[in-house]
């Protein structure tokens, strides 16, 4: 596996300047506040003269006020602190057991290289979910991308879930979408022993991918962003033809899974990813241009493909990922 | 999968504490909350004002700084700030515009109404807003008092400008309100709403009912009441965001989009047609296998139960269930991973619906429903339109060439409208 680019998670904030930008509205909200309690003990005694302040009862009553408040304001802020802390290492604790849950990928596989990257989300509770997988199996080499609507440890849960379903099923299944009906079968099993399991909202969006021996993939949608192609440096998106429902879904839409074949020759890289590349947004609130960023890079070696796509996606948030992030890039070399 | 965090309190207690919850949060978000917020701002800009007049400058009496701190205080730091400016801006005017006749004339017929035929045409300019009227108020006032009465004039202006000032300092700095969990609430509503009312069409096509039996009649007035307070709760937020130093901290409200609200009234109105072209459907073609038709009829009117009709009904149902769950995740970016299936369903069964030979009116109605539903999808996904292309070719060139869409300047455009 190739190194990753820095995990957003474990991060500190953020530089110095973003700092001080988080900072300065509460300081100034502060000072607002110490002013206002001042100045409403100095409207209540009638004057501002300090040596009056604590004369008279109208005066006393505004400094027990002040007393009161102050502490409670002082509790109030410290209760708020650590519920913060205990769901920022809730997320990192899901992160991790994410990051654990994706093992690493194979570089190689036959005449194909393979790449991936997890960026977990930076704001809780956001992160687990996104996974992915590479299995070689008699059929050929088969790839997984995955998005599992949920979050924190649930997410991870439901991610083995399906990682444990596809690395079986991609084994003993001939066909691709008898792999993706393995997957939806026990992802129902899996929702209906969840509380609430009348609740229809609950599914994945995945992206099978078979690469067999010829110049062809084969490609599954269940709702997934569709890939981009890499060839000759031009990048072509590959929309579904027949669009399948989302893993847990299948039985609700009515739409069964259909498989769709692709040209990927030799040379030419298939670019999957999860909606953490695309719906991520700037300060400003413009989504992340992966094309165009792939397109930038194209010619880049792998490595520096999959490295520098995550630090532009990085770069483009600030470093403030609310949403967890997968990549997974397979090349076809000559044999 | 979408799923919730499991709870180990009791269902009383945890529906009680939800109970709770949801009070409190209409409590926070209701409009007697921003009035009691604004009544207490502007109490104590108000008593501020008073005080740092009579303190400082050791005025007597200074109502003229209470009373513009009252008048400029407001629910948002930009409104705020707004009318700061606009009642600075229309003494200012007023005291320019009489203050050449008072020095020049005095308080004469013939200068007053220029003084006043003069300030209220400026009081017209839209900019001063509301407080175009202190234009002619305040060159009266220095007209009659002229320029022997300068030592009352100037105090009085300066209260109004020490009333403004405490006022919008103390709108701005005090933690500045911020309106976006009452959008949020407000959108979320509205989406319940509608995913609602689109569940119970889907339940009435499926068990063959006309939409009024499943949907009590208000449904659209009440659909389009919670589409009018989102859009005034949308309002606020986006206008409780400008000119506010927490505005920092919350800058993930691109779900705060008006284009989410549109395509959710948009929706809204795709919903209302799609109910009367059900109700269309169902006068065509009553309930075949519920309900046969009685033998007085004649044998033209004899309905059997159709094959066709329950699968028609069935990809509507599954199709108006989807819709719904579009509506749920519409929440501005990309739609709901469902919809490109929904799509690919939509198009087979109007593949389908293509190849019957029914009687003109029936398939007049169908179609009529099918292309209400397709413009439903196509508004939930904001207006974007990738229908699933027919599998004519498998193999060569199943690839396009990418297309960046329009999204970004779309949300560039909002950005800009949203600053």
């Amino acid at each position: 596996m190739s190194k990753q680019p820095p995990n957003t998670a474990e991060r500190p904030a953020g530089g110095a300047r973003h700092r001080f930008t988080a900072l300065l509205p509460r300081a100034l909200s502060g000072l607002a506040f110490v002013l206002i309690v001042l100045a409403v003990v100095a409207v209540s005694t009638g004057t501002p003269e300090p040596r009056r302040l604590a004369a008279g009862p109208v005066s006393e009553a505004a400094m027990c006020t002040v007393l009161a408040a102050a502490p409670a304001a002082l509790v109030c802020s410290a209760v708020r602190r650590r519920r913060q802390r205990a769901l920022d290492r809730a997320d990192i604790s899901a992160a991790t057991a994410q990051r654990v849950l994706l093992r690493p990928l194979p570089g190689r596989i036959g005449d194909l290289r393979l790449r991936g990257t997890y960026l977990p989300a930076r704001t809780a509770p956001r992160s687990g979910g996104d996974l992915y997988d590479a299995v070689r199996s008699p059929y050929g080499t088969r790839l997984l991308i995955g998005d599992v609507r949920a979050k924190g440890m649930l997410a991870v849960e439901a991610s083995a879930l399906l990682l444990r379903s596809f690395r079986e099923a991609a084994y003993e299944e001939e066909q691709l979408t008898e792999v993706a009906r393995r997957l939806e079968h026990d992802a129902r099993q899996h929702i209906a022993r969840l509380p609430g399991a009348e609740t229809p909202e609950r599914f994945a969006t995945a992206l099978l991918v078979e690469i067999p021996e010829g110049p062809v993939a084969r490609v599954v949608h269940c709702g997934h962003p569709e890939p981009l192609l890499v060839a000759g440096g031009r990048i072509r998106s590959c929309p579904p033809e027949r669009p399948g429902a989302p893993v847990g879904m299948a039985d609700l839409v009515g739409a069964g899974h259909a498989v769709q074949t692709l040209p990927f020759r030799a040379g030419e890289r298939l670019v999957l990813l999860t909606d953490g590349f695309t719906e991520a947004r700037d300060a400003a609130g413009r989504f992340h241009p992966f094309a165009e960023r792939v397109s930038e890079r194209a010619a880049a070696p792998l490595d520096g493909l999959v490295d520098g796509l995550g630090a532009d996606l990085v770069r483009h948030t600030g470093g403030d990922l609310r949403d967890d992030a997968a990549l997974l890039v397979v090349e076809r070399v000559a044999a | 999968m979408h799923v919730r965090e499991e709870k180990t309190a009791p269902p009383g207690c945890r529906a009680r504490a939800a109970h709770a919850v949801v009070g409190l949060a209409r409590i926070r978000d209701g409009p007697w909350a921003v009035r009691w917020l604004v009544a207490v701002r502007a109490a104590v800009a108000a008593a501020l004002a008073w005080q740092l007049c009579r303190s400082v400058w050791e005025t007597p009496q200074p109502g003229p700084a209470v009373v513009a701190a009252l008048l400029v205080v407001h629910p948002t730091v930009f409104r705020s700030c707004t009318a700061g400016l606009q009642y600075a801006a229309g003494c200012t005017l007023g005291a320019l515009i009489a203050l050449p006749a008072a020095i020049l004339v005095g308080p004469t017929w013939l200068s007053m109404s220029a003084v006043l035929l003069l300030s209220l045409l400026a009081a017209g300019n839209g900019r001063l807003g509301a407080h175009g009227l202190h234009v002619p108020i305040t060159a009266v006032f220095v007209l009659l008092l002229g320029p022997s009465h300068a030592g009352q004039i100037l105090p009085h202006l300066l209260e109004i400008g020490v009333g403004i000032a405490v006022a919008v300092l103390f709108n701005a700095l005090l933690p500045p309100p911020l309106r976006l969990r009452a959008a949020e609430s407000a959108l979320d509503r509205l989406r319940d709403e509608l995913a609602g009312v689109l569940n119970g069409m889907a339940t009435a096509v499926r068990e063959a009912r006309h939409p009024d039996e499943v949907l009590d009649a208000q449904w659209p007035a009440r659909v389009a009441d919670t589409a009018a307070r989102a859009r005034s709760a949308l309002g606020q937020a986006h206008e409780s965001l400008r000119w506010n130093v927490r505005a920092r901290n919350r800058n993930a409200v691109w779900h705060l989009d008006r284009e989410v609200l549109k395509s959710l009234e948009r929706v809204a109105h795709d919903a209302e047609a799609c109910a009367g072209a059900l109700g269309d459907l169902a006068a065509e073609r009553p309930a075949a296998s519920e309900h046969p038709a009685p033998a007085e009829a004649g044998p033209g009117a004899a309905v059997r139960p159709d094959a066709w009709d329950r699968e028609f009904r069935a990809g509507c149902a599954r199709l108006l269930t989807c819709l719904a769950l579009c509506v749920r995740g519409c929440r501005g970016g990309s739609p709901h991973p469902v919809l490109p299936a929904t799509r690919r369903v939509w198009r087979e069964l109007a593949e389908r619906c293509g190849d019957r030979h029914d009687s003109l009116d029936v398939r007049v109605a169908e179609y009529r429903l099918l292309m209400l539903l397709d413009r439903a999808l196509y508004d939930v996904a904001g207006g974007r339109r990738r229908t699933a292309r027919p599998p004519h070719s498998r193999t060569a060139h199943t690839t396009t060439e990418l297309a960046i869409t329009t999204r970004d300047e779309a949300h560039v455009q909002a950005a800009a409208e949203h600053r």
